[in-house]
């Protein structure tokens, strides 16, 4: 998880990061800051409101929710049990950040999963 | 411009003049206006539209040449206030730019020009009455209580640096009414009125508000503003679900090319009580429908509450497909993508279909 902060912190347009468990509690984020277990919070809300219909429609699991605002963006990853958050400016290209935190978040995964 | 050129419009010049001197025309004064412009006497040539308004006030040739005119004049003006500025700021510069630029429609530049101004001369009152204007506008297009606490925050300054500017009391009074902080807003009228009862405009404020309205307090507002981001709507505005019907109407009839272009599975519009409708018509409620509803109205929140201002639409990348969401001035649309459809460009596909249905207007300009 501090591997995937450390790519993100000073990427270019990336405002903040933060890893947060599904049910909203926040594990760690960079910088620092007070709105972050606020962020948490509703974007746990948010991918809970969503999942039934998603499922429905075939589309979990869910790879990527980019939110479009008037003074940025907002990028919610889901991760297994975890999720990533990330809050960039409008205009930046994120392509190359968010590709190799997607490598990052497929090998956690890997890693985490139990083989039986 | 070359010599020649330039002589030639001089001689072009004089016979416009003269041909307008004797039979005046919209075709001929606009010519004349035109000459003017070329030889850069802007003065003259908004003395000459401004003549011709008035002489021709039905004529869209001379209309067209005014708004030229006024255009030009406009963009000399940020030009001048910009150097004034630059070499002596004053309150009076920092406003003929923020004036200008408005008239450019170019809220950005307005808006930085006047909170510069009020962080440099704080106890300018009608820069802080120009923001709360601008303000204002943004409050109307967006419903964002971030907006509308800015509008009576900057009104109420310029209220208190100038007792006498009853203009932005009034509108303030006027924006109270609007956002259904009635018993503030008759209260405010009436003051205004016991100052000075000729104010027709102050009676017809007050005489439109209910008689008896209930009290409120200064802190209601917050929840007042928040009421109405919520609901996506003023309270009593009549002509609110006419123009929901209208935008829903424009949509529709956009969203089919756009479902082509995109090669979206489906299309849908939602208005603002999340009701569906497609080109053919309305639609019942599925799993679609209610994932776009869901996101548009979760993320709005979301967006909100992490500063990030107004949202402007969402992407949701599935394993199964993608569902894209653009929110219009105020209705939301969704496209269902396939697995194998690119959800690239389809953001700004969107946003120029909305744009369209919101009648040209800029949602992307911040103030």
């Amino acid at each position: 998880m501090r591997d995937i902060l450390k790519k993100l912190d000073g990427a270019p347009g990336v405002l903040g990061a933060l890893v947060m468990t599904n049910d909203g509690v926040l594990v760690a984020a960079v910088p620092e800051a007070d709105s972050h277990d606020r962020i948490a919070a509703f974007s746990s809300m948010l991918l809970n409101s969503i999942e039934k219909d998603s499922e429905t429609l075939g589309f979990l699991p869910i790879k990527r929710i980019t939110f479009w605002a008037q003074k940025g963006r907002l990028i919610i990853v889901p991760m297994g049990d975890f999720a990533l958050v990330v809050i960039a400016d409008r205009d930046s290209d994120l392509g190359f950040a968010l590709m190799e935190v997607a490598g990052l978040a497929r090998s956690l995964l890997k890693r985490s999963k139990i083989e039986v | 411009m070359g010599f020649l050129a330039k002589s030639r419009d001089w001689l072009k010049l004089r016979a416009k003049q003269a041909q307008v001197k004797k039979s005046p025309d919209p075709i001929v004064l606009s010519e004349l206006v035109q000459c003017l412009l070329r030889l850069k006497d802007l003065d003259a040539a908004y003395e000459h539209v401004s003549w011709g308004m008035k002489r021709f006030p039905d004529s869209d040739v001379v209309q067209e040449t005014h708004r030229i005119v006024v255009r030009e004049k406009a963009r000399l003006g940020v030009q001048q206030a910009t150097k004034e500025i630059q070499e002596s700021p004053s309150p009076m510069g920092f406003m003929r730019l923020a004036k200008s630029a408005l008239q450019l429609r170019d809220g950005e530049t307005a808006g930085k020009a006047l909170r510069e101004c009020v962080r440099r001369f704080p106890d300018c009152g009608p820069a802080h009455s120009l923001l709360a204007e601008i303000h204002e506008r943004r409050f109307l297009r967006d419903l964002a209580v971030s907006d509308g606490m800015a509008v009576i925050s900057f009104a109420q300054k310029a209220c208190r640096l100038d007792p006498t500017d009853v203009d932005t009391q009034l509108r303030l009074a006027r924006f109270l009414g609007m956002i259904g902080a009635v018993s503030m807003a008759r209260k405010l009228a009436t003051a205004i009125l016991a100052r000075d009862s000729r104010r027709s405009d102050a009676r017809e404020l007050v005489d439109s508000l209910p008689d008896n309205p209930p009290a409120q307090k200064p802190d209601e507002i917050g929840e007042m503003l928040a009421r109405i981001e919520e609901d996506g709507r003023l309270p009593g505005d009549g002509s609110e679900e006419y123009r929901i019907q209208r935008e829903v109407g424009k949509l529709c009839r956009g969203i089919r090319e756009v479902k082509e272009k995109l090669r979206a599975r489906r299309s849908i519009v939602l208005n603002p009580e999340c009701e569906a409708f497609d080109d053919l018509g309305p639609l019942g409620v599925d799993a679609f429908v209610d994932l776009s509803a869901n996101l548009s109205q979760s993320a709005q929140l979301l967006c909100r509450r992490t500063e990030l201002g107004p949202l402007r639409g969402v992407t949701l990348e599935g394993a199964g497909g993608s569902l894209v969401v653009r929110r219009g001035f105020r209705c939301v649309v969704g496209c269902l993508l396939p697995r194998d459809g690119t959800i690239l460009g389809s953001q700004e596909s969107l946003r120029v279909l909305v744009e369209a249905a919101a009648g040209g207007r800029n949602r992307e300009v911040p103030a």
